[in-house]
């Protein structure tokens, strides 16, 4: 029995992919499949969303565990639990586009994330020189040469028209940056193709797990 | 004669047998178990672990010697693998060129010693001091960076669209970086509310829908300080729309069933005008121009891949931040080119504002940021000439002893 629900989820899996992918190729709605295509995307669109559910659920149970049993770092759980709650309670109250909801993300959220990323100045660049102390080879000498350039041709300073470091700048974002980028970006392509064919022809089964 | 038991199935198979009898299984490989991995920092108090660490203090950071505590399996040979010790030699110079961080007692040692912690302090204190000071003296200022044919290209198709024409706008960018996307994002939306056309504000993120309302009102109130007759934007906000790609697929089929779904609540955009312009909208290419403000180059990828193919006549811009334009640029330069206009981090808002000549939000920031740049520079530059220098005269120790060649 439980064989015949895998060739099933198999089927289906392999179907729905396959029918979607046809729909960036052709024209499906002469079949009347394009209505069916449609449907699939929505369901995704509504697990997607379900999906947000399951995830602040599971946030909730393991901050609930660390709490109760007292681990380590167990006041942060209690604190982040607080908060969900508390937002929670004002989306409810406020509604999404209320003013407390809006509040609450122009005076809480962005604040703090904002000053978390504004800590990163100053702490990559102390970082970077406790890495030259430790370890100064010539691919470290190359990293940071790269940054210092980037660093100082950010802007024509000094009253010079066109300094160095801008025309060495310019040509680093044109050259190997854009190279590099140029490759990730074709490895991510093969990438995503390799394990769409393998979902698509069953190697991969990510629903079976 | 001696007889070894298959690990897999326990069929008892003649001694040196290669595969077992009955179910075939590598009698070598099948025995063979991981190596013990010993943390060679296992025994170290929790402040010596610490202080080994690039950002004392902070637990998930970076140790400063690599493979401070990991250190790689060791080697394991299993006498019933049969390796002759050139084999073996070989598998410890692999082990060793995949493995270049191998920690060293001395390293272990050199980790050990307290770090200078005052340095951090320091490079905090200057960033901001000088940061800060060029906040209140007026007078410096820098020049405006050259403007590119991708901004010049953002303002050309913004200046032919028509008032009351759907614009979308896709607010994709992390509370985190809502300073420098607005900064870059303001001059644009500040000039496609002048023109009086109709913003659609949509995100793939769940932020997205007060990002949106953060932006619209941060213009609003902008445009309140200098004008006498402000405007009042025209605007819907669609909000969040979940699955990442697949709801871009999604939205890109039917954008009226998301933007129906907010017709009879929304109450920003109530005229009739407005209403009439927004039902018209009956697939992506009745937009007429569409922006994606985003730091994630991901995100930027989401929409080259599922909306970019779709458009006619629609042209696609995107406004960066810096850190994404490396992986995005190339969807520019391509022929034909995916994107039709860009704007990259707090640069391109003040070039953009040098062209609109309406708010000067970047402009006003962006004498600061090129400080914190040169300063970051420059700390770096002394930094590595110092440590060059010091390396040059205190070369390293050479190890104690040399190794036989394989």
């Amino acid at each position: 029995m439980k064989q015949v629900w895998r060739t099933i989820a198999v089927i289906l899996a392999i179907s729905a992919g396959i029918l979607v992918l046809l729909g960036y190729f052709f024209d499906l709605s002469a079949w009347g499949l394009d209505s069916v295509r449609q449907v699939i995307l929505r369901w995704a669109l509504i697990l997607a969303a379900v999906a947000l559910w399951v995830g602040a659920g599971n946030l909730v149970r393991v901050h609930w565990r660390k709490m109760v049993s007292r681990q380590d770092g167990g006041g942060y759980s209690l604190v982040t639990l607080a908060s969900l709650a508390l937002t929670l309670v004002v989306i409810v109250v406020s509604g999404p586009n209320g003013k407390m909801s809006q509040w609450v993300f122009n005076h809480v959220q962005i604040p703090v994330e904002t000053s978390l990323l504004a800590l990163l100045a100053i702490v990559l660049i102390y970082a970077s020189i406790r890495v030259m102390r430790r370890r100064l080879n010539p691919f470290a000498i190359a990293l940071f040469l790269t940054v210092i350039i980037l660093l100082l041709g950010a802007t024509n300073w000094m009253g010079m028209e066109a300094s160095k470091f801008s025309m060495l700048r310019e040509w680093i974002l044109a050259v190997p940056v854009t190279a590099g980028a140029r490759g990730v970006l074709l490895g991510i392509a093969l990438g995503t193709i390799a394990t769409g064919v393998r979902i698509l022809v069953g190697f991969e089964r990510p629903y079976e797990e | 004669m001696a007889e070894q038991d298959c690990p897999i199935c326990g069929q008892a198979n003649p001694e040196k047998s290669e595969t077992c009898q009955k179910c075939g299984a590598n009698l070598y490989w099948a025995e063979i178990e991981p190596g013990e991995v010993i943390s060679p920092l296992a025994n170290k108090s929790p402040q010596e672990q610490d202080e080994a660490r690039i950002l004392p203090g902070i637990e998930d950071s970076l140790p400063a010697v690599p493979a401070a505590f990991t250190e790689p399996s060791a080697p394991v040979h299993p006498y019933r693998l049969m390796v002759s010790e050139t084999q073996k030699n070989y598998v410890a110079l692999l082990e060793k060129m995949t493995h270049p961080d191998q920690i060293q007692p001395a390293d272990l040692q050199a980790a050990a010693v307290r770090k200078p912690r005052y340095l951090l302090l320091v490079w905090g204190i200057l960033l901001v001091g000088i940061l800060s000071f060029s906040l209140f003296w007026d007078e410096l200022q820098v020049g405006i960076p050259p403007i590119p044919a991708e901004v010049l290209a953002v303002n050309r198709s913004i200046s032919k669209i028509p008032a009351g024409a759907p614009v979308l706008v896709a607010v994709d960018f992390q509370p985190a970086y809502t300073a420098e996307m607005e900064m870059a994002s303001e001059a644009v939306i500040d000039q496609l509310v002048a023109q009086g056309t109709n913003l659609v504000f949509m995100s793939t993120i769940p932020t997205g829908f007060w990002q949106a309302e953060h932006l619209i009102q941060k213009i609003k109130a902008d445009r309140d300080l200098v004008e006498s007759a402000p405007v009042n934007p025209n605007y819907y906000n669609l909000g969040f729309i979940s699955g990442g790609a697949l709801g871009l697929a999604n939205f890109v089929n039917e954008p009226y069933q998301f933007i129906e779904a907010q017709l009879p609540t929304e109450s920003s955009a109530s005229t009739a005008g407005q209403s009439a312009s927004l039902g018209n909208v009956t697939s992506i290419n009745d937009f007429s121009v569409i922006f994606v403000l985003t730091e994630d180059p991901d995100t930027a990828r989401d929409w080259l891949e599922q909306v970019q193919p779709h458009l006619r006549r629609t042209p696609l811009m995107m406004i960066l931040s810096a850190q994404a334009e490396p992986m995005v640029r190339p969807y520019l330069e391509m022929q034909p080119a995916k994107i039709q206009g860009m704007l990259v981090g707090i640069a391109g808002g003040v070039q953009y504002e040098s062209l609109s000549n309406q708010v000067q939000t970047a402009r006003e920031n962006w004498t600061a940021s090129v400080l914190g740049n040169i300063l970051g520079g420059l700390v770096l530059g002394v930094a590595l000439t110092a440590f060059l220098v010091f390396q040059r005269w205190n070369p390293p120790a050479a190890p104690a002893a040399k190794e036989k060649k394989p």
